[in-house]
């Protein structure tokens, strides 16, 4: 797909990003000075700096009423399926929105999974990680991107804006708690991120210096690994205390805030843009429940009718702003849901085929890719297997998947050695 | 992955329905089968015929006591990550075997050992940057567990009292729950132990590994720093409450008594003359000395030779 010649020029234009990137250098001085450079080669550094964006639809979204209809079938459900601005494509009817921007997505629609354990927590893994929980623990994608692309000092490299009551959890496996995902619990900022009244900046200054120093002491005679790790953890915690505002919708504008809307997931995809826009390399931010095991129809028609909107807000946004072109965005889920209709209206756990959703840079939109069968029951054209997903999600931002991880002395391959990148989805 | 054990490989006898059981399963009573696949892998596995087993089980041992397995990461036990040294594992798993796997005495021989004792500080005109962590020429260093961590920081800052406060007024804040429970001190005490056991817990789940999964080596994440600068709760044991560290300190005027007093409460060691002279610069060159002394102790707490067993 060519862009619309006028979003083209955006990509020239100061982001704001950069700009507040320098401010922040600015005030924190020291290990910034690199971010300091010359304005009229900013723009070009910019443009070699991936981010990824990514939505979870939490529970396993099902395909029927998303991107892969099969209205009129034995398993199709009671919804209709509507024209994309993609001649040819439909979705169904519950995606309106996303309908219009189609084709700024790529669609896979025969996504599958095998020897896929019965817990969503197991399968998520899967997805996020490109290889089965029994293997693991390996570390999602956000821990990942943090470490393999090139993302500012200042910030932290990869955050998830999830549902109220998901705490932090250790989700980069090998690559340590430094590389863990920075949970904002039901899209609040993290926890105590506000300095107690008791203690202000110019006291909180000093305490650190003087932490520093008793920690360079300690060091003198000994082997640093850890004490450093344990010092770079509270100058980020310093550096994030300062930059608090960034987690504050409220200082985006009303106008903004009324089109995303003020329920959850709207308020947590205008925070995902601000999030990006200031320059966090990998923002997740995850939507909940798909988990439809009984009244399908009814939860999809709740659940996307609150995603739809805000969803295409993003991307509609992002593709104006000029950042699609350097933003990986993906739509992915655990696993569908099963063709057969239960008693109950519901349907359950469907590994064999599913959908996932791409846009952004480096990916090939405006295109479905695979086919499943007249009532989806399989997969008839181009199977894609989550691990091939993983190595084109790191191929889409120009990392190669077949590369590894450098850990002191031990070497751990990016992707599944045994798999490799989907090439029709690639520019 | 391990190897699948097949019927074809152990004999597992087929019962007619209904008779599987010793003890039939039902609400009241705990089954017992004829036949548990689960005893017999247990029996297989500390038998003598699996070394692997008791290799495995003493490395693990090993690197709760010594910050590093000789097989390190542990979960990674297989032929491709060798041992750093196979015959010291060779030799533990052997007598962690003999002893019938007495994890106390294996525990007890480790603390003995010269290794287990050695200090992380290199010898003179050694750089401790060409030591390698796998030759255990110095001790690694361990982060303090969380349940060690939480409680050195009350011991440290002499905030048991506080604590025991915060934890009444947490139950306090269900006004109607706390009249019923202050009428029944058997009742009390229970909710008490429960408020704090929720605290123990919250310290896990900042500071512990992945539930079901070892403790790596030490690493930081930023929540971990965030709750240690910022927590409210642990920021009231830093200040002047009755009779803990910071109120003591405040209380003395010869910067050389309030470092002595600092570092053995948090530290257990005397302060270097220089640390002396860099607490007496600090304490000068702040108008309000409460602050002054709240920052040096969150210093001394937020340190590394506090965080890390050395």
């Amino acid at each position: 797909m060519t862009r619309d010649p006028a979003c083209q020029s955006t990509a020239h234009l100061v982001s704001r990003r950069s700009m507040l990137g320098n401010l922040v250098a600015g005030a924190t001085g020291v290990g910034a000075i690199g971010r300091l450079v010359h304005p009229a080669v900013a723009g070009e550094i910019e443009k070699k700096k991936k981010q990824v964006l990514i939505f979870l639809l939490n529970g396993g979204l099902s395909q029927f009423e998303s991107f892969d209809p099969k209205p009129n079938t034995d398993t199709g459900g009671p919804f209709r399926q509507i024209a994309t601005a993609v001649p040819g494509t439909y979705f169904s009817e519950l995606m309106p929105h996303t309908a219009t921007i189609a084709d700024k997505l790529a669609v896979v629609r025969s996504m599958y999974a095998q020897k896929v354990p019965g817990s969503h927590g197991g399968a998520r893994d899967f997805v996020e990680t490109g290889r089965p929980p029994q293997l693991g623990p390996n570390p999602l994608m956000g821990p990942v991107y943090s470490t393999v692309l090139e993302q500012p000092d200042e910030l932290p490299g990869n955050i998830h804006i999830a549902p109220s009551r998901w705490g932090p959890r250790q989700d980069a496996a090998f690559l340590g708690p430094k590389n863990a995902s920075l949970v904002l619990s039901g899209g609040r900022p993290p926890l105590n991120l506000e300095r107690p009244e008791s203690i202000n900046e110019g006291s909180d200054d000093v305490r650190y210096r003087l932490r520093r120093i008793a920690d360079l002491r300690f060091s003198q005679r000994r082997r640093t690994a850890h004490s450093e790790a344990y010092s770079a953890s509270y100058d980020r915690a310093a550096q994030l205390i300062r930059q608090r505002d960034l987690f504050d919708i409220a200082k985006e504008p009303e106008k903004d805030q009324q089109r995303y809307g003020t329920h959850d997931f709207g308020r947590h995809c205008l925070l995902a843009r601000r999030l990006l826009e200031t320059g966090v390399t990998c923002v997740k931010v995850t939507h909940n429940n798909y988990d439809s095991h009984m009244e399908n129809f009814n939860f999809h028609l709740e659940q996307l009718g609150e995603f739809d909107r805000p969803f295409t807000t993003l991307i509609q946004d992002l593709d104006s702003r000029g950042m699609l072109e350097h933003t990986l965005v993906m739509l992915i889920t655990e696993f569908g849901r099963t063709p057969a209709i239960q008693p109950d209206l519901g349907r359950d756990h469907w590994p064999p085929n599913w959908s996932v959703v791409l846009g952004g840079c480096g990916i090939q939109v405006g295109g479905v890719l695979g086919a499943t069968n007249e009532n989806g029951t399989e997969i008839t054209d181009r199977p894609v297997h989550v691990a091939e997903m993983f190595h084109t999600y790191l191929q889409a931002v120009g990392v190669d998947p077949t590369g590894v991880h450098e850990l002191g002395g031990t070497r751990m391959p990016l992707g599944a050695p045994e798999r490799s990148a989907v090439k029709e989805l690639l520019i | 992955m391990a190897a699948r054990l097949t019927s074809d490989v152990l004999a597992i006898p087929e019962f007619p329905e209904g008779e599987e059981y010793v003890e039939k399963p039902s609400s009241k009573v705990r089954s017992v089968p004829k036949f548990s696949l689960r005893e017999l892998l247990a029996t297989k596995l500390t038998g003598g015929e699996t070394p692997e087993f008791a290799r495995n089980m003493a490395n693990r041992l090993w690197a709760m006591m010594m910050g590093r397995g000789v097989v390190h990461p542990l979960d990674a036990h297989h032929a491709a990550n060798p041992p750093s040294h196979p015959e010291l594992l060779e030799g533990l798993g052997e007598s962690f075997q003999q002893s019938g796997f007495d994890t106390r005495s294996f525990l007890r021989e480790l603390a003995l050992s010269e290794t287990y004792q050695r200090s992380s500080i290199a010898p003179a005109k050694v750089d401790p940057s060409t030591i390698a962590a796998e030759s255990f020429a110095v001790a690694n260093m361990k982060g303090l567990s969380p349940e060690q961590l939480l409680h050195s920081l009350l011991e440290a800052t002499g905030s048991q009292g506080v604590f025991e406060k915060q934890v009444e007024d947490a139950l306090k804040e269900d006004a109607e729950a706390w009249a019923e429970l202050s009428a029944d001190a058997e009742k009390l005490a229970a909710a008490r132990d429960a408020k704090k056991a929720e605290r123990v817990k919250e310290f896990i789940t900042l500071f512990g590994s992945t539930p079901g999964r070892p403790e790596g080596e030490f690493q930081a994440s930023l929540p971990q720093s965030l709750f240690l600068a910022n927590n409210p709760a642990l920021v009231e044991w830093l200040e002047p409450q009755p009779d803990n560290l910071t109120t003591r300190l405040i209380a003395v005027d010869d910067p050389a008594d309030v470092g002595r007093m600092a570092y053995l409460s948090v530290l257990s060691r005397q302060p270097e003359d220089e640390e002396i002279s860099l607490l007496a610069e600090h304490l000068q060159s702040r108008d309000d000395r409460r602050a002054a002394i709240v920052e040096f102790v969150w210093s001394l707490v937020a340190s590394a030779e506090f965080r890390l067993n050395h």
